[in-house]
């Protein structure tokens, strides 16, 4: 069965064919990080205007990539939400078009949701429940459990900032470019993690996030270094809190649930620090940890179609007359 | 009306919160509006299949589309340009991008009216697009761009009309289902490169795009 999928939540304009939820026939990506970059983050006006250039061509090639036509398409799976309503919207259109004309099911997708499929799709495995699942990305951090298709036991998320918006902020305050998280990582390679000691966010008071603190620290630091900043040792300093912070809570969870599969994605997931240390409370507590490559880590299409796939049976009733969500829970209905 | 026509088109007009939809059918047109409440992509396929029914049409039945392409409110022509590129594109069919400033100064042909004329069109910043214009013209779909300007104060010249906006000195003109079914009927080229020139026109720069060129300029 084909899934096409269809992902315009944030930046990323992103088009994806998928076999029986776990087989990638193409997935193209078409990113706006150029375009964004010159205003130090997304402005969500003009990442509308670019999905709407992006779209059909990108829908055209992944068919050719695929070696798909129209009529061979079984399925639609677009994401609904979380993300910026006028972005989400392009998608929507686009996916109600192709599924009206096709007279095939449309599947609304969580985009939180689908950040999970992809550590299986990785695998070309579909999903297996129960596991503890960790999303960090540019807008969200949650940290769930996984207990069927869209059941989702949520044990904490941020409270204020997400770590790709610590990361972001961080960069633009250090001039070191746009997307902060790749900035911070290749700046702070080879630098000293333990020459700033910066706080480690919230441990042991649950396991919801707050990085605005952490951000303040950072700021401050700054501030007070002067000239004196070692740029290279704060970038690997903030990773490092940021890995330990993540690591700690997942220890936590992982205690706590008795559960042993450890699935983490979304775009911090490309993070090399973070996946190290990840590697080494999974090792340690000898679970299986389910990271896709970095490709899948961000936003793409691909998650989509698998998590319409495998979600599929959620939707019972005529799908078209549902409208964009923007703050889209994880579980949620729409 | 004039002759018996062969195919079928379906047009969509979102630049407002209040959509409105035209459908033809040999020698008869519909047309009609809907208001939305802010939840166009919930209601769009079931106000095309309301107008389907109204001539017993089935989607693929449809030789070409429309949707107008604005000036107008940002997110409501892009999901109806969606929406519309996407029909096209699965099936085959011509679209066709209508600017209100061709729909308007063809409506106003349509009234008899020639010479000199100016339309003014206001945008939610307080500027507004101004098109001036000898009528009658060639080919409504070809009028000249219009410009931004910061205001409007008082009429120039002697025709201003406000597209779908009147005030004491400026008559309004409101396009209408006779001057698009007119614009809807002429040749029109197909293939997949014409499908992507339909976007959005007379697109105003955002707020972060103003303020980083304040910067720049600095």
């Amino acid at each position: 069965m084909i899934t096409l999928g269809i992902e315009t939540s944030c930046d990323e304009t992103s088009i994806a064919l998928v076999a029986d939820g776990t087989s990638i026939l193409a997935n193209i990506v078409s990113s706006q990080i150029e375009i964004h970059r010159r205003f130090g983050g997304v402005v969500p006006e003009i990442a509308s205007r670019k999905h709407l250039e992006s779209i059909s061509p990108l829908l055209r090639e992944a068919l050719s990539e695929a070696r798909i036509e129209f009529r061979q398409i079984d399925q639609i799976a677009v994401t609904m939400g979380p993300g910026l309503v006028g972005a989400l919207m392009v998608g929507i259109a686009t996916a109600k078009a192709l599924s009206w004309a096709l007279k095939i099911p449309l599947l609304p997708v969580n985009h939180i949701e689908a950040h999970l499929s992809a550590g299986f799709l990785a695998l070309n495995k579909p999903p297996s429940y129960p596991f503890l699942g960790l999303i960090v990305s540019g807008g969200h951090s949650n940290l769930v459990v996984a207990d069927g298709n869209r059941k989702f036991e949520l044990l904490g998320r941020t409270l204020d900032d997400a770590p790709g918006e610590l990361f972001d902020k961080i960069s633009r305050k250090l001039s070191l470019g746009y997307p902060g998280g790749p900035a911070i990582q290749k700046t702070g390679e080879g630098g000293d993690p333990m020459r700033y000691n910066l706080p480690r966010p919230m441990l042991g008071q649950g396991f919801a996030f707050s990085f605005s603190g952490l951000k303040t620290a950072a700021l401050n630091l700054i501030r007070s270094e002067g000239e004196k900043l070692n740029v290279c040792d704060l970038c690997a300093a903030l990773q490092a809190a940021v890995a330990e912070t993540f690591s700690k809570k997942v220890v936590s969870a992982l205690e706590k649930t008795g559960i042993s599969r450890l699935v983490v994605s979304g775009g911090v997931a490309a993070n090399k620090l973070l996946r190290e240390y990840l590697a080494k409370v999974a090792t340690k507590a000898q679970i299986e940890l389910l990271i896709p490559p970095p490709q899948l880590c961000t936003d793409n299409a691909a998650m989509i179609a698998s998590n319409g796939f495998f979600d599929a049976s959620y939707w019972e009733n005529d799908t078209t007359g549902l409208s964009v969500k923007a703050d889209w829970q994880m579980g949620d209905n729409l | 009306m004039g002759d018996v026509r062969k195919f079928p088109y379906l047009f969509l007009d979102s630049s407002e919160t209040c959509i409105r939809g035209q459908i033809s059918q040999g020698a008869s047109f519909f047309s009609r509006s809907w208001e939305t409440h802010h939840r166009l992509d919930a209601m769009i396929i079931s106000i095309c299949n309301e107008m389907l029914k109204v001539f017993d049409l089935d989607l693929l039945e449809v030789n070409r589309f429309g949707v107008c392409i604005g000036p107008g409110s940002f997110t409501g022509l892009r999901t109806s340009i969606a929406f519309l590129r996407a029909l096209a594109q699965v099936l085959e069919k011509p679209l066709r991008g209508i600017d209100l400033f061709s729909w308007a100064s063809q409506t106003l042909s349509d009234a008899g009216v020639s010479g000199q004329v100016q339309l003014v069109l206001p945008t939610y910043r307080g500027q507004f697009f101004i098109a001036e214009m000898n009528l009658p013209i060639s080919d409504y779909l070809e009028v000249p761009k219009p410009v931004l300007v910061p205001s409007f104060d008082f009429p120039k010249i002697q025709q201003v009309y406000g597209i779908r906006f009147e005030t004491s000195k400026i008559p309004g003109i409101f396009p209408s289902p006779e001057a698009l079914d007119f614009l809807m009927e002429k040749p029109i080229k197909d293939g997949f490169q014409e499908i992507l020139k339909v976007a959005p026109l007379y697109v105003l720069p955002t707020q972060a795009e103003i303020n980083l060129s304040k910067v720049e300029t600095k």
